[in-house]
């Protein structure tokens, strides 16, 4: 069934979005939430259990002290209120993925309480996004849906459950309504979202690999007249796993609410799932009253103490987030905002950072890793990290330049030969007799040669036309076999010119 | 804990308070089970304890806030058992759609006993949104009025004493269609129970109707040892005046060939 949409530009034009995000992120410990029961990804199922994973009668929750580390990291991260007492509440439901029937979460103390994050736009314009909480809670196992076309529910033949993510932690994002986003609101999400990922990496608690499942967030959208009208009735869709997803629902459900409102339909209170195949989101289950979690403390455990001295001892700990970092690099390096831009993009921040740690200068080594490096990445399909190129041996490849021991051509070749694995710039320098000719004797000849056979150009050149000088350095590039220094040539044929 | 109760055995208990709860007798309790009560504390006083009457006042509510925390968490508690992964499973019969969430009714419908359903149903409505408030929330701030209570009380007495239950053994069965009645005879051991302090019950003797009568000993939380001694202590001087333990008294022809 096709929905009727309205034109993206034309429903933000008539209707304000307001916009909420749930994102859940799966903490890296090693342990789960409750029990000792390991957490690694890919393991055969139902083999990282224990009694508490399982629900078994008589077993006992105990918490896991460094999911709540983590959790305030995050918290403080996030600019969240770090709750003194926090408190831990059953979240009752039926479902065969949820060992116990209720899920263990926070309700009304979180440990993580207001704060908010500041996301930077494509253009540099910095938008804040308003925190509500970042709650601590368990996941439920996985289920596996087998003899229907597409892996639902619907037309399966049977079902299977692996309880190994049942009691994995996780903390649930939770922003207030995101107000004033216009028609820039899916771009706000997806750098939202972004943000969130890279904090969470920067503080290593959650391998935030979205299409592992790390991270994935539930997209809520609302439409409104006018900013001064109250909410609209929103939708809900679940379980988004990529940040172009997350974009594209919120896009979608814009213009798919803006069709229905334009012609004074109602928005149904649902949850959605976005079907990425169809580039679309897809009705659920209708919301309604009878969703009652029930939500109770519960009574295996005890209230959460989280004292102020110990949010000081981890706010010391706490590494430097991403957006100050890059800021205080781009500062440093002084690139401009497009060049920083470029080098987040290609994912470089931190083999720049190493390479230039390692003495190369901040221009040497964007031009590598942004260049030859990214070339030969894209060209393999690979990440730049997975390139067989170290940040220390593009040091060298660039220390060897500023020496005078490599000229361009000559670096390139080089590095093209680490990347063939011949070994070290060193190795491979040595192994092929690279060597710049700066021996002022042969270079003089040789340009002196260069010149000799072509007097028209000599003649441009002392009557001040400098554009043929490219000639005679390639002819003396040819001469030396490559090893000539351009400046070092350049210098002679002035010289000579002059004399 | 051992060492308390063998300090007890010297029937020794000079310098102990002990804290009859005012609100812990007389009305609504058998006779035959307060007259054992009170020549059981007349002993504890022979062997040379100091017998001073607290009151409770919040105790009157326990019995309702309990009726609404423990059949809430049953709710929760009893969830996980759905026919998934243990236990009784119960598929629904064959024009009955064959998913999950049928079979976790029928197994429900047929592994749990009516007192069971009775509290789980309870319980589901006592969290019901809109309810909690009203229910549990005001059932919690009971509890923190009872623990309160107990901080009073063992300001006054190093141990407190009651009755373990109105009256003696009702038949069984007897009061499943009162359950109010049958929830009654939980009066003295639920204040307790909310409060999480520890509570023991030793035999009394016999009532009027010839069944056994218990004798609470509750001690401040973390402090379990408070009451070995004195308990020790009356189960000594008791059994010496029953010439044994009491079961041996009992008129009881089912117990007969149980190793009497």
């Amino acid at each position: 069934m096709a929905e009727q949409l309205m034109k993206y530009s034309e429903a933000v034009k008539e209707f304000d979005p307001v916009i909420g995000l749930e994102t859940h992120v799966e903490l890296s410990t090693n342990t789960k939430l409750f029990c000792p029961a390991p957490i690694s990804f890919g393991a055969e199922p139902n083999t990282e259990l224990t009694p508490v994973s399982l629900g078994l009668p008589g077993s006992l929750p105990v918490l896991n002290e460094a999911a709540v580390d983590y959790a305030i990291k995050l918290g403080l991260a996030l600019h969240c209120q770090i709750n003194e007492w926090s408190q831990f509440s059953r979240k009752n439901y039926f479902y065969p993925d949820m060992p116990r029937d209720y899920q263990i979460s926070q309700y009304d103390k979180p440990t993580n309480g207001e704060g908010y994050l500041d996301v930077e736009l494509e253009d540099g314009t910095v938008f804040r996004v308003p925190i509500e909480r970042a709650h601590i809670e368990d996941d439920a196992g996985k289920n596996t849906h087998v003899g229907g076309s597409d892996g639902r529910i619907e037309g399966a033949d049977h079902s299977l459950v692996d309880y190994n993510r049942a009691g994995v932690p996780l903390i649930e994002i939770v922003t207030k309504p995101i107000e004033g986003a216009g028609d820039r609101a899916p771009e706000i999400a997806g750098a939202y979202m972004r943000a969130i990922r890279d904090i969470v990496r920067a503080l290593n608690i959650s391998h935030a690999r979205m299409e592992q499942g790390n991270m994935r967030a539930d997209v809520n959208v609302s439409l409104r007249r006018s900013p001064s009208d109250p909410y609209g009735t929103r939708s809900e869709t679940k379980n988004v796993n990529s940040f172009r997803g997350i974009e594209r629902t919120i896009q979608y459900e814009i213009r798919r609410q803006a069709a229905i409102l334009d012609k004074g339909g109602e928005i149904l209170q649902e949850t959605r799932h976005w079907d990425e195949s169809a580039q679309a989101t897809a009705g659920g289950r209708v919301k309604s009253d009878a969703d009652d979690y029930r939500y109770f403390p519960d009574p295996d455990l005890v209230m959460l103490h989280i004292t102020p001295e110990h949010v000081e001892r981890i706010k010391a700990q706490m590494p430097e987030m991403p957006r100050e970092r890059r800021n205080r690099l781009k500062g440093e390096w002084q690139f401009s905002d497009t060049e920083m831009r470029d080098v987040v993009n290609a994912d470089a921040l931190d083999l720049i950072e190493e390479t230039v740690k390692l003495g190369a200068t901040p221009a040497g080594a964007k031009k590598w890793w942004l260049g030859e490096l990214s070339r030969e990445a894209n060209a393999k399909g690979v990440g730049l990290e997975e390139l067989s190129v170290t940040p220390q041996e593009v040091a060298d490849v660039e220390q060897l330049i500023a020496d005078g021991k490599l000229n361009d051509k000559l670096a390139k070749q080089t590095m093209a030969l680490v990347l063939q694995g011949e070994g070290t710039p060193a190795e491979v320098v040595a192994k092929h007799g690279f060597k710049v000719v700066s021996d002022d004797g042969a270079l003089q000849v040789a340009v002196q040669e260069a010149m000799d056979a072509q007097p028209d150009v000599v003649a441009k050149l002392k009557a001040g036309n400098m554009k043929p000088m490219g000639a005679l350095i390639g002819a003396v590039m040819r001469a030396t076999k490559g090893q000539a220094d351009a400046k070092a040539v350049t210098k002679i044929v002035m010289e000579k010119i002059k004399g | 804990m051992a060492a308390a109760a063998r300090e007890g055995m010297k029937r020794d208990l000079k310098g102990l308070k002990v804290g009859l709860v005012k609100e812990l007798g007389g009305e609504g309790f058998q006779p035959g089970v307060e007259a054992r009560f009170h020549e059981a504390v007349a002993a504890l006083e022979s062997m040379g304890a100091e017998v001073v009457e607290v009151s409770c006042p919040h105790f009157k509510y326990a019995l309702g806030a309990y009726y609404i925390i423990m059949p809430s968490e049953v709710s929760s508690n009893l969830a996980r058992y759905d026919g998934m992964r243990y236990g009784l499973r119960v598929m629904p019969p064959a024009d009955v759609a064959q998913t999950a969430a049928n079979m976790m009714s029928y197994t429900r419908e047929a592994g749990f006993g009516d007192e069971v359903k009775r509290r789980i149903i309870l319980g589901t409505y006592a969290l019901s949104a809109g309810y909690y408030d009203a229910w549990y929330g005001s059932a919690q701030k009971v509890r923190t009025l009872i623990i309160q209570d107990f901080e009073q009380a063992f300001g006054q007495a190093d141990v407190l004493v009651s009755p373990t239950s109105p009256s003696t053994a009702f038949r069984f069965g007897e009061k499943m269609d009162d359950p109010l009645a049958m929830y009654m005879n939980d009066i003295a051991t639920i204040p307790a129970n909310l409060a999480g302090v520890p509570a023991m019950s030793i035999p009394a003797g016999l009532s009027d109707d010839g069944l056994p009568v218990g004798f609470q000993f509750i001690a401040p939380q973390q402090r379990d040892e408070v009451m070995y001694k004195p308990a020790a202590a009356l189960e000594a001087a008791l059994e010496e005046a029953w010439g044994g333990p009491i079961w041996q008294s009992l008129k009881t022809p089912w117990l007969d060939g149980l190793n009497k």
